[in-house]
């Protein structure tokens, strides 16, 4: 409105110039009875006012209440502070305790399944575990995933794998060597076992042939291996060096028939310690060399069990299996039944991937199989929840509460102790009724990494953040004005020299004192205040000091000097009073400023310790934001709407209190 | 004029004596990181040097009375040394004699064992300076630009959305900005590196890796000069000036560019000014999260390791930084408008 208001003056100005103008041209002469009296009676005054008298705070305080946008970041602040005061009182979970059963809980605000801000979470590329028993058992890894909470299950696609994995199924056994390797030998044999002909005996082998980059396909041969009667190794040739990759099967009996076996009892021959051994040709040094091994099967069962009773046969259908033996088993060399002179990989197994919805509520708090023990079953007895007797069993276990019994179903019972028994129920409990929660918790902005709730986390960081942007504001007021009235004041001498210290101090980037004094002093709440304290009233000052050198030469100050006030007077009463409006929201804008400071130099890791701070949680969970980024979205849009709701609230301060400097910088 | 720039330079030199040797006791009133800092051999190295420097005694056999021992060592010559921290004011005027003498600031003790502190922040400089200057050739047009268009469009929805969005950008934190910039282009969209590109990325990834820390850095820069621009202009454009441009009959793009434009700018150069030599001092929070080894990077890095000469080094960088920037915001109002006498008396 400021361009109407200056051509309205404009116009003023020419209006006089042009009528003193033509009053001189006419020359007109003034008698007596032109003047006539306005007022007979022996005393004047003026009219009363008929509108109330308005103060200037009353005035700010209408003008600020036209600014929209203010007042709206008013109330926002508003909300703010209280939630600050009361979601930390009325919230009662525990944030100072870690609660690992609640990691990670999405935010909810709204029930499961609406999709929005319902504490599921879609994931994609997870490994898809198919039970080969129970196919409702089929899905992500139970260990890390409750499969009650798994809705929306799909598969989505198949990827190779080149390591083993309890998921992946299939592939090739790599058998190989490198270009560079020395060493020159390079086979794969079982360790033995002994071959008896009262049955037949045969190896069905079946090979892959896929091209592998950097490695070349190589011939290979296929050997039978025995101790001879005289405990030599006796080697029986099945196949020459050939390229032939398709499945081969050999009699095992017939390619033996020729040699000796290591012992003959009523015409059973018996070859101990047998082995099938497949020799890779190595000649061709300019390549990784390798064949592809899917499977090896012997027809009948060889008595490998001395080592390991879950698995009977060296035979293998499942590379992944075979490969995975090892960490199956334990690592030992011989418990995966396989030796290799070479690298023996796995290639090429598939794979599942899936995606799949999670409640991660029901996840950690819904139905899940657990063992309680029989003092919490006596006591759900007790408060008359379900019916149970130990003697009998889970068969006699009857749910009388639907609502409050933690227990849907008991699974099995074990008995320990001899002297005194006890029992251990292995059951299906509702995890939050276990835990002696009377509903489903509901996390508003979900849980981190050690299962705090985050809402009252967060609400207690901005209760941190603004208890010290309040009280280092205040004092660096009050500091900032006395220094500021003491220097613009006095002026002189005094001035130049309290000058003089502030720009040394002011000279001193925030971030040197912050960390001098964090390295001295240590970490906590008062060292914070005193940091943001040093350098923060420099700004109050120096305005305070402006507006001191504005006023104290005007009329009225002149006035009351003379009639004797004193400085202090002087000071507070007439000076402090004027330059207040512009100190005062010098001082409000102040708040955001600190908390700004804290909150960036907690995140660069030097913040608070034991007192979460916005700040602080925010650089706590910096590593958060691939997996988990709810735990840096909901503090970032709080502290965000705290420093844009006190800009706003700051600036309509100003424009209302300070009407001249209005639109200056908004 | 001269004098007062003479003036002014003097006066920023004694303020920059003052605040350093006040850092320079502070920082020395702390506990040295006594050993463990490195190989016995390059260590002994390290304590010769300071022996030398005239920051740590030497003695053959322990003392007392000059507080914990700092290091011992048993030399090749079979010779017993014990090393002791120098009372402070010792340390401090060596360091003054050091540093006027050999332009010595101090060896660094943890990031690049004996290594002049200097050579240490001398080596991060170019990448600090070259992302700030990047960013200031970026962030300086465009934020003219968005001022004028803001201010020329005063009260229609345009200036309301420039507004509105200036506002948001200057009160939310930088980290926040980067670290929602590093995850959408970095992670989500996989546009852009997501950490600053090692020496041995080709060059094509290297210049990606430019892209977030200068938008990093742009943001708030931008929002302060359309902010600042926008204020500036509309005052011109309502002064009585700018009305007379018109009378006289100038079309409305005349009188903006030849009066309203060129007076608006008076405030504005030399803002601009202080921020070219502001932006030096880098920024600490964006160097730290996206990993550019920077002079900020180096702050943080030398804090955590309690490496306390580069410290020193580098809060003079940061504070000298400061001081320049001011007196050249100040000095160049004088040049720019003749009508502005710096230091002139009442």
């Amino acid at each position: 409105m400021k361009p109407k208001k200056d051509d309205f003056q404009f116009e003023n100005k020419m209006i006089p110039n042009s009528s003193a103008n033509s009053e001189q041209n006419e020359k007109e002469t003034i008698v007596d009875d032109d003047f006539r009296l306005v007022n007979t009676s022996n005393y004047s005054r003026d009219q009363e006012f008929e509108t109330k008298p308005t103060t200037f705070w009353k005035d700010s305080i209408k003008r600020f209440s036209k600014n929209k946008s203010s007042v709206v970041a008013a109330y926002i602040l508003g909300i703010l502070l209280l939630g600050s005061v009361f979601v930390p009182i009325i919230d009662q979970s525990n944030v100072a305790d870690p609660s690992p059963y609640q990691v990670y809980l999405e935010p909810k605000l709204f029930d499961g399944g609406t999709g929005f801000w319902d504490g599921c979470r879609h994931y994609t590329d997870i490994a898809y575990y198919e039970d080969p028993v129970d196919p409702s058992q089929s899905g992500p890894d139970p260990e890390d995933f409750n499969l009650n909470a798994v809705s929306n299950l799909q598969k989505t696609g198949e990827q190779y794998v080149n390591s083993y994995s309890k998921f992946a199924k299939g592939g090739y056994v790599k058998l190989g060597r490198k270009a560079d390797d020395i060493n020159d030998d390079c086979y794969l044999e079982n360790i033995g076992f002994t071959l008896k002909t009262d049955v037949s005996n045969s190896v069905e082998i079946a090979f892959g042939e896929e091209e592998i980059e950097y490695t070349q396909l190589v011939a290979y041969r296929l050997d039978f291996i025995y101790d001879n009667s005289s405990n030599y190794e006796e080697i029986v040739p099945l196949a020459e060096y050939s390229k032939d990759y398709s499945t081969r099967s050999f009699d095992l009996n017939a390619a033996l028939a020729s040699v000796t076996p290591t012992s003959s009892i009523g015409g059973v021959n018996s070859y101990e310690n047998g082995k099938l051994s497949i020799t890779i040709d190595c000649t061709d040094k300019t390549a990784d060399s390798c064949i592809l091994i899917k499977s090896i099967e012997f027809s009948t069962d060889s008595d490998v069990e001395q080592y390991v009773e879950s698995v009977t046969t060296p035979n293998f259908t499942d590379a992944n299996e075979m490969i995975g033996r090892v960490y199956k088993i334990g690592n030992d060399i011989q418990t995966n039944f396989w030796n290799s002179n070479g690298d023996k990989y796995l290639y090429n197994a598939i794979m599942t991937s899936c995606s799949f919805d999670y409640d991660t509520y029901a996840g950690a708090f819904g139905i899940m199989e657990m063992t309680i023990d029989q003092i919490k079953m006596k006591d759900y007895v007790y408060n008359g929840w379900c019916k149970y007797n130990f003697r009998v069993g889970p068969s006699s276990f009857e749910i009388l509460n639907e609502k409050k019994c933690p227990v849907t179903e008991v699974i099995s019972q074990t008995e320990s102790g001899v002297s005194v028994v006890t029992y251990n129920l292995t059951c299906n409990v509702y995890y939050y009724r276990y835990k002696g929660m009377s509903s489903m918790p509901r996390f508003l902005f979900g849980t981190d990494q050690s299962g705090r709730d985050m809402l009252k986390y967060v609400f207690e960081g901005l209760r941190t953040s603004l208890l010290l942007g309040i009280i280092t504001s205040a004092i660096c007021f009050i500091f900032g004005l006395c220094w500021g009235a003491i220097s613009g004041y006095f002026g002189g001498n005094v001035d130049l020299a309290m000058e003089r210290f502030t720009d040394i101090l002011g000279g001193l980037p925030w971030i040197v004192i912050m960390t001098l004094c964090i390295i001295h002093l240590g970490q906590n709440f008062g060292v914070f205040a005193l940091a943001l304290c040093l350098t923060g009233w420099i700004g109050t000052a120096s305005t305070t000091r402006t507006q001191f050198y504005r006023f104290k030469g005007r009329e009225y100050v002149l006035a009351s000097r003379t009639l004797g006030a004193s400085d202090m007077r002087l000071i507070f009463k007439h000076i402090l009073p004027n330059a207040m409006g512009t100190i005062i929201t010098g001082a409000v804008l102040m708040i955001p400023g600190v908390i700004f400071s804290e909150a960036t130099i907690s995140y660069l890791g030097l913040g608070l310790r034991g007192l979460s701070s916005l700040g602080v949680i925010l650089s706590s969970n910096q590593g958060e934001l691939l997996s988990h980024s709810f735990l840096l979205i909901f503090p970032s849009v709080i502290i965000a709407l705290l420093e844009i709701s006190f800009n706003l609230f700051g600036n309509g301060l100003r424009d209302a209190i300070n009407p001249t400097l209005k639109g200056e910088d908004e | 004029m001269k004098k007062y720039v003479i003036q002014r330079l003097a006066l920023a030199l004694i303020t920059a004596f003052i605040i350093l040797s006040l850092t320079y006791i502070l920082v020395a009133a702390l506990p040295i990181q006594g050993g463990g800092f490195g190989k016995e051999a390059s260590m002994f190295a390290y304590y010769q040097e300071q022996v030398k420097l005239g920051y740590v005694f030497d003695f053959s056999s322990a003392q007392s009375g000059y507080g914990t021992e700092l290091w011992s060592y048993l030399d090749s010559n079979n010779l017993q040394h014990f090393f002791y921290k120098r009372p402070i004011l010792d340390l401090y005027f060596n360091w003054i004699k050091n540093i006027f003498t050999k332009w010595d600031w101090g060896r660094s003790t943890q990031i690049k064992l004996n290594a002049s502190a200097m050579s240490v922040i001398l080596q991060r400089l170019p990448v600090s300076l070259s992302l700030n200057i990047i960013s200031v050739v970026i962030s300086v047009p465009l934020g003219i630009l968005l001022g004028i268009w803001a201010g020329l469009k005063k009260n229609t929805w345009i200036d309301h959305t420039i507004s509105t969005v200036v506002m948001i950008f200057i009160s939310i934190p930088s980290f926040v900005i980067i670290t929602f910039l590093i995850w959408i282009f970095g992670y989500q969209l996989g546009w852009l590196p997501t950490q600053w590109p090692s020496t041995i990325m080709p060059t094509d990834y290297k210049v990606l890796g430019y892209i977030i820390p200068v938008f990093a850095l742009s943001f708030g820069s931008v929002c302060g000069y359309t902010r600042f621009v926008r204020a500036e202009l509309c005052e011109v454009m309502s002064s009585e000036y700018l009305l007379l441009a018109r009378t006289k009959g100038l079309t409305k793009n005349q009188a903006i560019i030849r009066h309203a434009l060129r007076n608006a700018f008076v405030p504005i150069l030399p803002s601009i000014l202080a921020e070219f030599i502001g932006v030096l001092g880098g920024s600490m929070i964006l160097e730290s999260i996206y990993g550019i080894p920077g002079i900020g990077f180096l702050y943080i890095t030398a804090l955590n390791l309690k490496d306390y000469s580069v410290l020193m080094v580098d809060m003079a960088v940061f504070t000298m930084i400061g001081l320049l920037a001011g007196i050249v915001l100040d000095l160049s109002y004088g040049f720019i408008d003749p009508r502005i006498r710096m230091g002139a008396k009442k």
